[in-house]
């Protein structure tokens, strides 16, 4: 979400939010409403209906006629239903805040049960539940799976779990919403998803370049990632196959990969050098990138949020070691204790979940090196990256807040004290900015634990329940073996839950939980 | 003294014929032991030369030496060292299309192999196919598409009659007294 948005945009973020004695005053919503909402809800799943085409093409490609029904089922639900909502509901001019908001967490919702259909008919999930968790974990680039008999899906399956993470790591309404919606109601639905980089003055144009940048790198790094397959021997097709679909998970900071050892699968040191490298460019901002390729190299020096970034990776990687201990003398060598130990943290820092150790692997790793790799995780990357967790910049504001109000307390009383640091161009710290980060790291932290009390609940230690809680939250999806097909039902439905809020921060979630409570009311 | 010592090797015996027995266990009566039991004992296995067996799957990786390949067993999967002259016994290796060869293995496993800086591993020594791998007949089932059709001609019909006969409100939000009809009106 949406902080330094703060910083370019003179009017409060989230109007409709704003914390004032007029909150109660907020008009309940009306039928209204829901006809603008249902209306732009039909619009986003005739989109997802069409992205569903490219693996079904895939289909017929390779020749894997069973899949095509599964997919022409999913299809035709998807243009069904989004028709019958664009019929019955009359088209609008734009849509407000409000509006942009309930129809962003109501899309991912919609698309997650819409996109489970063809996953489900594939028979390689225990039930439709499981098949919802396997879409939500995509869409919000967590990366945890229920999917079973992995390396037996079918390509054009797979391909679908990898695409997912790709259009949801972009954002669901940036593949489909700006092109769908006009004027500021397209960047009100982008606001929603958690994004507010007006990297461009218009959203359009912004857009735009997103998809040029992660254009780029989707063939760059395809290139690549399949030619460290090529030189080992793999065949052309099946390396581009793979080259596309660890990219689309690496990009997006999603981590699933095609085959269920995930990383390790490949057993190339230079192909996880690739996915750890892809995984951090993923990780950093969109803002950066535009500096970057406006050729504003200095950016990189002086962006305070990548400064956070940077020193947190530091220091996650110290506590990890130090849980390692004398541990870390087990390894066969320094090369491989840093190769194993680097990777996860790395992997748990930038939210992308790769791994190139088996799951029970982590299981046995000492408690303080899983909580360096949860302290990680639960700070996660850059705002208006890829990546989901806390967010570097929020960490920062809070560090400055803490020394801003320390050196109110050293210097003379009413002296005027001001903390700057620069994200894009020099700014200060404000009290709305903080108390807006502060509140949403909140909200995470209480989603973090939410889920490690019901783990623990069901019978679990605290800190695996900690660790799976974080990494389902924060969007990773590393884990040490609590999600599996088998776990109870309650811990599915509660994970989809974490990984929903913490994907799209909170405020659509709480906007679409007003909407369903004030509905009909006067 | 030598009581000290006495006991020490007594326990240090307990433990390693313990450490045996917990093997012992897992390992089957034709001496063979899942790849899950590696994982979740890695520790005991280390560097023990074991038996496993399993289907071939994905992709073979070439390197200078030998090259890899990976074994699925039940709902695991290990990563296999394994010397250039085996090569020519695996003949198909698993997919969606196909079910690879059932091959037991014997070789070392190694949870942090020392050659391949430390991912868990087995170097294998020998290779025998148990059950050779096969196509998997692939063909579309024309009745799974009735239903479908079905579904997009109720679907279709549907969103037409919307259409058809949809309410479309009127551009002028006062009422008349006079005529109600004007207010809004159906389509048709």
């Amino acid at each position: 979400m949406p902080i330094d948005h703060l910083f370019v945009c003179p009017k409060p973020l989230y109007p409709c939010l704003s914390l004032s004695p007029n909150f109660s005053m907020i008009p309940n919503f009306s039928r209204e409403d829901a006809s603008v909402i249902a209306h732009s809800l039909g619009r986003m799943i005739i989109i997802l209906g069409f992205l569903q085409t490219l693996p079904l093409t895939l289909a017929v490609f390779l020749r894997e006629w069973p899949v095509l029904p599964d997919f022409l089922l999913s299809i035709v639900c998807c243009l069904i239903l989004g028709g019958i909502l664009l019929t019955i509901f009359p088209p609008v001019e734009e849509i407000n805040w409000r509006q942009g908001m309930i129809v962003v967490a109501l899309t991912w919702l919609v698309a997650m049960f819409l996109s489970a259909v063809p996953l489900y008919l594939s028979g390689h999930f225990n039930s439709f539940l499981d098949a919802c968790f396997e879409c939500m974990s995509a869409y919000a680039t967590t990366g945890l799976v229920l999917v079973q008999d992995l390396d037996h899906l079918s390509l054009a399956h797979n391909f679908w779990r990898h695409l997912m993470c790709f259009v949801g790591g972009q954002g669901i309404i940036l593949v489909a919403g700006i092109f769908l919606f006009r004027g500021s109601g397209a960047f009100r639905l982008y606001v929603g998803e958690a994004r507010d980089a007006r990297i461009l003055p218009n959203i359009r144009t912004t857009a735009q370049f997103i998809w040029l940048v992660s254009g780029t790198y989707l063939v760059l790094g395809t290139l690549l990632l399949s030619g460290c397959l090529v030189l080992s021997g793999v065949k052309l097709p099946q390396a581009i196959f793979h080259g596309v679909c660890v990219f689309m998970a690496g990009w997006d900071t999603a981590g699933f990969a095609p085959k269920s050892l995930n990383i390790l699968y490949y057993h190339n040191p230079l192909f996880e050098l690739l996915t750890i490298i892809f995984s951090l460019l993923g990780a950093i901002s969109f803002t950066i990138h535009y500096a970057v390729w406006t050729g504003h190299f200095h950016e990189l020096k002086q962006n305070y949020e990548l400064r956070v970034l940077f020193s947190s990776v530091i220091l996650s990687y110290l506590i990890t070691l130090a849980g390692f201990g004398t541990l870390s003398r087990q390894f066969p060598s320094p090369l491989a204790f840093y190769r194993i130990s680097f990777y996860q943290l790395i992997s748990g820092h930038t939210g992308v979940g790769f791994s190139n150790v088996p799951v029970s692997e982590l299981a046995n790793w000492s408690e303080l090196s899983l909580l360096g790799v949860i302290f990680a995780m639960a700070l996660g990357g850059c705002t208006n990256s890829t990546s989901g967790g806390i967010k570097a910049l929020r960490a920062g504001l809070f560090f400055k807040t803490i020394r801003k109000e320390v050196r109110k307390l050293a210097y003379p009383e009413g002296t005027i004290v001001q903390e700057r640091f620069h994200h894009q161009r020099e700014l200060l710290v404000d009290d709305r900015q903080v108390r807006l980060a502060l509140t949403i790291t909140l909200c995470y932290i209480f989603l973090y634990l939410s889920g490690a009390i019901l783990g623990t609940f069901l019978g679990n230690g605290f800190v695996p329940s900690l660790f799976e809680s974080v990494s389902a939250s924060a969007n990773v999806g590393l884990s040490v073996g609590l999600t599996n097909p088998s776990m109870p039902t309650i811990l599915k439905l509660w994970y989809i839950l974490q990984m929903w809020c913490g994907r799209l921060e909170f405020i659509a979630i709480f906007m679409l939980g007003r909407f369903l409570v004030t509905l009909g009311r006067k | 003294m030598k009581n000290y010592l006495m006991v020490f090797f007594i326990l240090t015996w307990l433990l390693l014929g313990y450490q045996e027995s917990c093997c012992q266990e897992a390992v089957n009566s034709q001496g063979r032991v899942s790849v899950a039991t590696l994982f979740s004992q890695a520790k005991s296995y280390h560097g023990r030369t074991v038996t496993v067996q399993g289907e071939v799957i994905g992709d073979i990786f070439l390197r200078k030496t030998g090259f890899w390949v990976n074994l699925l067993d039940g709902d695991k999967a290990v990563g296999l060292w394994v010397p250039p002259e085996l090569k020519k016994d695996i003949n198909i290796l698993g997919s969606y299309k196909r079910r690879g060869d059932i091959v037991r293995v014997r070789g070392i496993f190694y949870w942090q192999c020392p050659e391949h800086t430390g991912t868990p591993d087995i170097h294998v020594f020998s290779l025998e196919i148990i059950l050779p791998g096969y196509e998997e007949t692939m063909y579309l089932d024309s009745g799974e598409l009735i239903p479908i059709l079905l579904l997009a001609i109720i679907g279709a019909s549907t969103i037409t009659l919307f259409r058809l006969f949809r309410y479309v409100p009127s551009a002028n939000p006062l009422p008349d007294k006079n005529n109600h009809a004007r207010d809004s009106r159906w389509t048709r």
